[in-house]
């Protein structure tokens, strides 16, 4: 009866990593957000360049303390497109109309994160082409958006306060 | 007594005797055979993602969606016929709160951009055949059906996927 059984648990030995090897599995989850919250978007600063010089590109970037930086409060976990209006010029507001400055947006220049408002470790994005992103999880339901750009005074500009307006737009997917 | 154990003696000399003789006339051969196939791999290579869903909305993701739609990567015997199987949840949940998933879809393809995929029903399963290289990559889609109270949350559920040769 002992070598029976000493047999057979050579035989499972033997059978049992078969077995094994000849099945797989794996698991996946299923996710999805219930929205109920809608939005809601504040502007935390402009876009600054301070004093440029005529002839001189300069570039803010977004991750700059001048950078241009909103809050939008949301449902929490939900995801959001994010685009923009961008200007391609700025005007002179103290100069007779005709008087701009052109003003570009590189492919780096907009930043997104969820629920920390610092732009360090934020995820960028081109803002021609937006992105989605997420808001944060509760009890942080934000979502942070900065941008920067670069203007390009031309040497015959005329000084001035040069102005233009930057539209961030936001929907739920 | 004496007597007696020559005689055991001769009586086993010639017992092994005849035992030897017939083990040396009666000889044959078999040949036993083991096929090593390689062992079954599945990971679970992209969650089904519905996004956001509104409460009275239902949202469907097809297994078609190479985005969203939930991704298996399996590897093992090339060209081996295998068996897939699936434990779908019937609901999805967030902490106490449920959300119904229904209406399963499936696909299964040789390659990850799933041409020539074949679509499939999660809930009877499909029987592929490994690629030559041995791989098979297969998708679930499904519907979310919120129902017009449904509370706000992150709804989530495993989807099991078993692959047998």
């Amino acid at each position: 009866m002992r070598r029976a059984t000493r047999a057979f648990a050579a035989v499972l030995g033997l059978a049992l990593p078969g077995r094994v090897l000849a099945q797989g599995t794996a698991a996946i989850p299923a996710e999805a957000v219930v929205v109920t919250v809608g939005m809601a978007v504040t502007t935390l600063r402009d876009l600054g360049f301070g004093s440029v010089v005529t002839g001189v590109s300069t570039t803010v970037q977004p991750v700059a303390a001048g950078a241009g930086a909103w809050q939008v409060s949301g449902n929490p976990n939900a995801f959001a497109s994010i685009t923009f209006t961008l200007p391609t010029e700025l005007t002179n507001i103290q100069a007779l109309p005709g008087s701009t400055m052109p003003i570009a947006f590189g492919a780096g220049a907009a930043l997104w994160r969820r629920a920390t408002n610092d732009p360090a470790g934020a995820t960028p994005f081109d803002p021609a082409t937006g992105a989605t992103g997420r808001f944060g999880p509760p009890p942080n339901p934000n979502l942070y958006i900065w941008v920067g750009g670069t203007v390009s005074p031309a040497v015959t500009a005329k000084p001035g306060i040069y102005q233009g307006t930057i539209v961030v737009s936001l929907s739920y997917l | 007594m004496r007597n007696v154990s020559k005689l055991t003696l001769a009586a086993l000399v010639l017992a092994f005797g005849v035992t030897t003789l017939q083990a040396q006339t009666n000889s044959a051969n078999i040949t036993a055979t083991a096929t090593v196939q390689t062992p079954i791999n599945v990971v679970g290579a992209q969650q089904l993602n519905f996004g956001n869903v509104f409460p009275g909305v239902n949202k469907s993701v097809a297994a078609t969606d190479l985005t969203n739609g939930g991704r298996f990567d399996v590897t093992g015997q090339a060209s081996a016929p295998v068996s897939v199987s699936f434990t779908l949840p019937a609901t999805l949940a967030s902490g106490a709160n449920t959300m119904p998933i229904d209406t399963y879809t499936g696909v299964h393809a040789d390659n990850a951009a799933q041409t020539g995929g074949v679509a499939f029903n999660p809930v009877s399963g499909a029987s592929p055949t490994l690629s030559a290289s041995g791989e098979l990559f297969v998708w679930v889609g499904a519907r979310a059906v919120p129902a017009t109270n449904q509370a706000q949350g992150v709804y989530t559920a495993s989807i099991i996927m078993t692959v047998v040769y």
